[in-house]
């Protein structure tokens, strides 16, 4: 089984690296030969693009939340076909991949989306803030064991 | 909606939909219910300038390309040019039509996206059908599956293009100062040049959309020519030696309200031409022409107001440098009443017709003998300092400006971006289309704020922050607010 662990995120845009170094971390934490690891920063119809040909895609992202810094979520991709929403100048995962499936573009049978709730996404920056930086290891473990769920 | 008690409401279109980051439109009301003042609000991104300084200078073309994920390739050429200047280097022409044919490519592949995931639902799907068929989905599902197949394979195969030169996925990493890092072998030159081929033919499809779907619609052409979609203005571009239209390099083109030609200057001296002002509730300046002054949020011909992208640049050239693409430039001319065109919606029209040129410069640059020569580089060696460059973005003129010291290393940086430049004019764009459809009375309905966003979303405001957003988390709110700024209703579409 091909999997793809695709990281989202600005790297110089502070506490929006994290999903950049959550899917590294994450690939290094996890043995298996058939995986992948991109880590971008690039919205909608391109993620579908990168996505093509892979039989599984954990995607890690980050959500601006500065209430819950440190927490991770499991998102259901299905649930996202379904909304609405979109991004501009590119259109929202959830609708490129309806689209994908509209035209048949192969799509992994599953995909995982954990989005990490961060504290600052505004403020240039090389390094994560503190409180989520401390986090980090843990975030990586948790979603490391959600993924070895049967 | 249920009346507000008190005098003046306010609504609050937060986030705008289709936009990344957290835009918000302001709407306030008066008394009487009419629109009294409407307001374009963007989020700060912080510090990047300090981020910058004390870097290398030659970093810049990859950290500049990082301020967002919608054109790092606009920022990352507007940069490497930047740095030819601080490193007073010419580059070699092959050189110059590499960049150029990368270029062209992301053209095509930025303004397809464009057009048919954001400003095509308005009119393909219609303004008033429901937000959940306001999109992408919605468009392909009204032209047909196998356009939408079409679309697809022109942005992954554009995209390909930028990644066979780029040598990035997204992030173009190929600018040097005095050239590029690779240039095209003659497999991947045949390779480019069949997909410019298949770029022009994708440029034909999609002008005959535009025909078939708005053209042919009379109230979508009354839609787009109605005054409230409409500003007299200056308009900026870049042109070539022809005052065609160009995107790669060129002397900054001025025509007024009748399309005369005011100013034309190389991007050196834009400090000459171009002022900054400064409105206390919005931290993103309002450029200005200097020569004409700050009037307001006016237009006319004693406002410096200007416009730049696709719509500008074609009022402030004299044409294309392309047979299809002038063929069409022309049309757009004839069918929408002379020139200039300043309905702002035509700027969807606009951007079809550079569309089409971007595709025919590519295959004109992938036949060029030059284009497989390996001499790409030339090496600096006077002692850097300061430089500007430009390009156009496909959001509009893109100016850098970098103070380096004898070392290279970055004193100071200063960008002008697309959005910038169009600030007023979207400001007063809201505010016109607001004024035209919220009367006395109005009900506000979900179409009628959409209507309103049109006017906004023509300008394809790029807010230079998010990179990406997650899916879900960006849901239209729109706010109401009494006098004393209590939240009186709330409402949601998802």
């Amino acid at each position: 089984m091909r999997t793809l662990i695709l990281g989202l995120g600005n790297p110089i845009l502070s506490d929006d690296a994290a999903g950049l170094q959550a899917a590294r971390q994450l690939y290094e934490l996890i043995d298996g030969e058939d995986i992948d690891l991109v880590e971008a920063a690039v919205a909608g119809m391109q993620t579908v693009q990168l996505l093509s040909g892979y039989d599984r895609a954990v995607i890690i992202d980050v959500v601006q939340d500065e209430a819950r810094v440190g927490e991770v979520w499991r998102l259901d991709a299905r649930e996202l076909e379904s909304g609405s929403a979109t991004s501009s100048h590119g259109i929202g995962v959830g609708q490129a991949m309806r689209l994908a499936r509209l035209v048949g573009l192969p799509l992994p049978e599953e995909i995982l989306i954990y989005a990490i709730a961060a504290a600052d996404t505004s403020t240039f920056g090389e390094s994560l803030t503190p409180q989520l930086g401390q986090a980090m290891p843990s975030i990586v473990r948790r979603i490391a064991a959600d993924l070895a769920r049967p | 909606m249920t009346e507000a008690k008190v005098e003046t409401r306010r609504i609050s279109i937060d986030p705008i939909t289709r936009l990344e980051g957290h835009g918000r439109i302001e709407i306030f009301l008066n008394p009487e219910g009419d629109v009294e003042n409407a307001y374009f609000q963007v989020p700060e991104l912080r510090g990047f300038e300090k981020f910058c300084e004390g870097r290398p200078a030659e970093t810049l073309p990859v950290i500049t390309a990082r301020i967002c994920g919608v054109c790092p390739e606009a920022h990352h050429m507007a940069s490497t040019k930047t740095l030819d200047a601080v490193f007073k280097v010419d580059p070699p022409s092959a050189a110059k039509k590499l960049r150029e044919l990368l270029y062209s490519a992301f053209f095509v592949a930025d303004h397809a996206t464009h057009f048919y995931a954001l400003g095509g639902p308005d009119f393909v799907v219609g303004p008033d059908a429901p937000a959940a068929e306001r999109n992408i989905v919605g468009v392909i599902a009204k032209v047909g599956m196998e356009i939408g197949g079409q679309v697809l394979q022109a942005l992954a195969a554009t995209h390909e293009v930028v990644a066979m030169l780029g040598g990035k996925y997204i992030h173009p990493t190929c600018g040097l100062p005095g050239g590029i890092s690779k240039g095209l072998t003659e497999e991947e030159r045949a390779k480019v040049e069949e997909i410019a081929k298949a770029a022009i033919e994708f440029g034909k499809l999609t002008i005959k959309i535009v025909d078939d779907v708005v053209l042919a619609n009379k109230a979508y052409v009354d839609l787009i020519l109605s005054d409230a979609f409409a500003h007299q203005t200056y308009y900026m571009g870049l042109v070539d030696e022809n005052n065609h239209v160009n995107f790669y390099e060129g002397q900054l083109r001025v025509v007024d309200q009748q399309a005369k030609e005011v100013a034309k200057f190389p991007v050196s001296e834009y400090l000459d031409h171009i002022g900054e002002h400064v409105e206390p509730w919005s931290y993103l300046k309002f450029p200005f022409l200097k020569k004409v002054g700050w009037n307001g949020l006016t237009d006319g011909p004693n406002s410096g107001i200007y416009r730049v992208a696709p719509l500008a640049r074609l009022n402030a050239a004299d044409g294309m440098a392309t047979p299809l693409a002038q063929a069409e430039y022309e049309r757009f001319y004839s069918t929408l009443g002379g020139k200039p065109v300043h309905a702002t919606l035509a700027t969807h029209w606009a951007r079809v017709v550079e569309l089409v040129y971007a595709a025919e410069r590519l295959l004109e640059l992938s036949q060029d003998p030059e284009i497989t020569s390996t001499d790409i580089r030339t090496i600096p060696t006077a002692t850097p300092g300061e430089g500007v460059g430009v390009v156009e973005a496909p959001r509009g003129v893109l100016i850098h400006h970098y103070w380096a010291d004898e070392n290279a290393v970055v004193k100071k940086v200063n960008l002008i971006v697309g959005t910038g430049h169009n600030n007023g004019a979207i400001a007063m764009s809201i505010k016109k289309a607001a004024q035209g459809l919220i009367k006395k009375g109005t009900t506000v309905t979900d179409g009628l704020l959409n209507t309103i966003e049109m006017a906004f979303r023509a300008y394809d405001p790029c807010l230079a922050c998010a990179t990406h957003s997650l899916p879900g988390q960006m849901p239209l709110i729109v706010d109401i607010y009494d006098s004393q700024r209590n939240l009186v209703q709330r409402l949601r579409r998802d």
